[in-house]
């Protein structure tokens, strides 16, 4: 910048300390958002067991329930695969944050991973139940995944409307699905039942929080994604043992 | 203008020199703490968190709102976190001395100040929450406009103490 400043040896200080400012800055950013991506994946396996579930812990662990049948799939079907089930909220923050990352791991480990995905719409997100609905009327025309990653990517456009609902058919309309079709199913008796079949899985297994993550049918305690990322491919070189 | 003045003068306007850096040394700190806390939350909303309020209680309900948002889903305190640091990289050349920073803070801080008095209003009557982190960021940016308008007024005051001095001194 031209200006009228008197010459001084510290002519250039201002700027060396705006550099330093602004790096500290990106540094700091850059750490900052790497932080709460873990936190926010992790936050889960912090919180203290909910006053609901307490009077629970002494009783003896009850049958787990199967959930939807055939449940929503994605990746291989063979002996030996691990399979990673998810219990979701579509309208939970750290789900969203998650969303990637489980992708991210089911490139890495292709066919030898299967997904599970399980609905958990949790009573304090207004549109959870809502967008589970959705995602399993797009699944009647065989577009539950796509829609799911729309759901997750879309999250905060939707999650703060006063009715997410045409926005959900207008995932559906950008997705090719029949939109008259989708809107009727969105209601449909066995569309709810499928999400009800979820939660009472989770319920059973005494599952109350989301994102839960459960390999091969034990729930994983990892304190970071890279600790979530190792534990997963543990379970992929046993074999889904 | 008489010479014998001429020892005063460069007094007084070191003594001005000096309060003007002062006052732009504690405007670029202000700043900072504004970059710190557009930084924060700009980050938290790209990580999809939920800011949790100590204070008042409608954080995540003012920064879930549309309001917080610019097209594309970009955090509005990412937009507020390139004002601070502009906020602050004038604020620092006015401190050392670069005055025609001056004015470009000056314009920068009205219209962060105008986009203040917006924000606010949109948390008090549309979205009848508080998000403390936006206060504390209406806070910082007040005081910038604070701290720019004292120095206006003051060197206005200054220009106006001068140029009748000079008057006298020429009769």
């Amino acid at each position: 910048m031209s200006s009228r400043k008197p010459a001084s040896p510290n002519k250039y200080l201002p700027f060396v300390i705006i550099a330093v400012v602004l790096g500290v800055a990106l540094a700091g950013a850059a750490l900052l958002y790497q932080s709460s991506i873990d936190t926010a994946r992790t936050a889960r396996l912090d919180e203290p067991p909910s006053t609901a579930a307490q009077p629970t812990a002494a009783l003896p662990p009850r049958t787990p329930l199967p959930g939807a049948q055939p449940p929503r799939t994605r990746g291989s079907s063979g002996e030996n695969t691990a399979t990673l089930e998810e219990f979701g909220d579509f309208q939970c923050p750290p789900c969203g944050a998650m969303h990637p990352i489980i992708k991210a791991i089911e490139e890495e480990n292709g066919a030898r991973l299967r997904v599970i995905f399980r609905h958990l719409p949790l009573s304090n997100h207004v549109h959870a139940f809502n967008a589970a609905l959705a995602a399993e009327a797009a699944g009647r025309q065989n577009r539950f995944w796509e829609m799911h990653d729309a759901l997750y990517e879309k999250q905060r456009s939707w999650s703060t409307a006063k009715d997410a609902r045409p926005l959900f058919a207008e995932y559906a309309r950008t997705l090719g699905l029949d939109v008259t079709r989708f809107n009727s199913d969105i209601n449909a008796p066995e569309v709810v039942a499928r999400v009800r079949a979820d939660m009472e899985r989770a319920d059973s297994l005494g599952i109350n929080a989301t994102p839960t993550l459960l390999i091969n049918g034990r729930e994983v305690a990892y304190s970071t994604v890279d600790d979530l990322r190792a534990r997963i491919k543990n379970a992929v070189a046993a074999g889904g043992q | 203008m008489n010479e014998m003045f001429e020892p005063e003068v460069i007094k007084v306007s070191e003594a001005r020199a000096k309060r003007s850096a002062v006052i732009y040394a504690v405007a670029g700190l202000l700043a900072l703490a504004g970059l710190a806390d557009s930084i924060y939350l700009a980050i938290e909303h790209v990580a999809g968190r939920d800011v949790r309020c100590t204070v008042t209680t409608g954080c995540n309900e003012v920064l879930d709102s549309s309001y917080a948002s610019l097209p594309g889903d970009i955090p509005l305190a990412a937009l507020g976190a390139v004002a601070y640091f502009a906020a602050f990289s004038l604020a620092t050349l006015a401190a050392f001395g670069y005055v025609r920073a001056r004015p470009l803070l000056a314009a920068l801080v009205a219209s962060m100040f105008m986009t203040t008095l917006w924000l606010l209003f949109v948390q008090a009557f549309v979205i009848r929450k508080f998000c403390e982190f936006c206060l504390l960021s209406a806070a910082m940016t007040a005081s910038l406009t604070g701290l720019i308008v004292y120095d206006w007024w003051k060197r206005a005051s200054d220009h106006r103490r001068e140029s009748s001095s000079i008057l006298r001194s020429d009769r």
